[in-house]
């Protein structure tokens, strides 16, 4: 059962993994789930429930786009997800706030424990 | 797909269809989002389906429609309470039962049905009509005296009090057990004193153009006194003070 603060964290910094992913090549609702779970070792295990407002909210928001792929031979189309400029520009002001924020948390650490 | 049972074709759906099916049902979005989570849904299961996962396999990692339409409706901010408003509309479903009864018997021409009739829409709508005109002397002859009394509008009013008394009370005792906010009752109070007003305004400008009799225009506010509007204004401003009261308190 995840902590409370387990909870808050995922949530806060899933929008930048999510378009981190998206980053690296276009690709779809569910091989986003398996590779945030694979990648994270199933730290990320999300559900569609959670994945799929998030990509609404980028794409709203103009820093992913969507359109439907038609898969060759019996298989199902799949609606794909690229990222934009602005999306890459996003990333980037995420990644640098992050890292702003785990540096200044760090500093809350007691001595010694962030080299460790 | 079909199955036959007892020489009779039962038409049932697949498991994942009913299973898809539920999650709609359950989804609190608008037209719009529920299309575009339930495509996204949808080609998510063929997806894993093609992948190799079996449909049973997929709705229990997924879990129930329930909680897989909870997560969306968090996610997408909209709340699982149920609506505040929802009782608005019993309101106004037993506001419309009593109209379409006081319609049925006014058209049959009884006393109660016009009387009920001038606490809901104002007396012009329906002068003329028989029950409502006192006679005195002959009905056929030109000395004939037609007197519109005052009986119908006071027993009107009698009548009506009751139906409106229900009505207010039905709505205040829900709005009493909603979790509406003081900000919440307070509009809704402003929504029913808008609606009385406009009634009454509208009565008096019909009143001051047809007939501007002060008796008259005293006994239609009077009536109009006695309107669910009016009591749900009351009731909401009431609703409205305790809440903000208990509100301050819990500060």
């Amino acid at each position: 059962m995840e902590s409370r603060l387990e909870r808050q964290l995922k949530k806060g910094v899933l929008e930048m993994l999510v378009l981190q992913l998206v980053c690296q090549g276009p690709t779809y609702g569910y091989e986003l789930l398996t590779r945030m779970d694979k990648t994270s070792h199933g730290f990320f295990k999300v559900k569609e429930g959670t994945l799929y407002p998030i990509l609404y909210r980028l794409e709203d928001d103009g820093l992913i786009a969507s359109r439907w792929q038609q898969a060759g031979g019996r298989a199902a189309p799949k609606k794909m997800y690229e990222v934009t400029d602005a999306g890459r520009t996003a990333l980037d002001g995420y990644r640098s706030l992050w890292k702003e924020f785990c540096a200044c948390v760090d500093q809350f650490a007691p001595k010694g424990e962030t080299e460790q | 797909m079909t199955e036959q049972t007892d020489g009779r074709k039962v038409q049932f759906l697949p498991p994942i269809k009913r299973y898809v099916n539920a999650i709609e049902w359950h989804l609190r979005l608008p037209l719009k989002e529920k299309a575009r989570v339930m495509s996204d849904i949808s080609t998510s299961i063929i997806a894993r389906h093609e992948s190799g996962e079996s449909y049973e396999a997929i709705m229990k990692d997924m879990g129930t429609p329930r909680q897989v339409a909870e997560r969306f409706n968090a996610a997408m901010g909209v709340s699982d309470k149920p609506s505040r408003w929802r009782f608005l509309f019993l309101v106004l479903l037993v506001l419309l039962v009593i109209g379409v009864i006081v319609k049925i018997s006014y058209e049959q021409g009884t006393l109660a049905g016009v009387s009920l009739m001038q606490g809901i829409v104002p007396s012009q709508f329906f002068a003329g009509s028989s029950a409502d005109v006192g006679v005195i002397g002959g009905a056929d002859g030109p000395t004939a005296i037609f007197v519109t009394s005052a009986f119908p509008s006071l027993l009107g009013a009698l009548l009506y009090a009751p139906a409106s008394l229900a009505c207010a009370l039905i709505a205040c005792y829900f709005l009493a057990r909603s979790p509406l906010c003081w900000r919440g009752a307070l509009r809704l109070a402003c929504a029913a004193s808008a609606l009385f007003f406009i009634r009454l305004a509208a009565e008096l400008v019909i009143l001051g153009m047809v007939d501007a009799a002060l008796l008259d225009l005293l006994a239609s506010f009077g009536t109009s006194l006695l309107t669910p509007a009016f009591w749900l204004s009351a009731g909401s401003l009431i609703v409205a003070i305790l809440r903000k009261k208990q509100e301050e308190k819990e500060l």
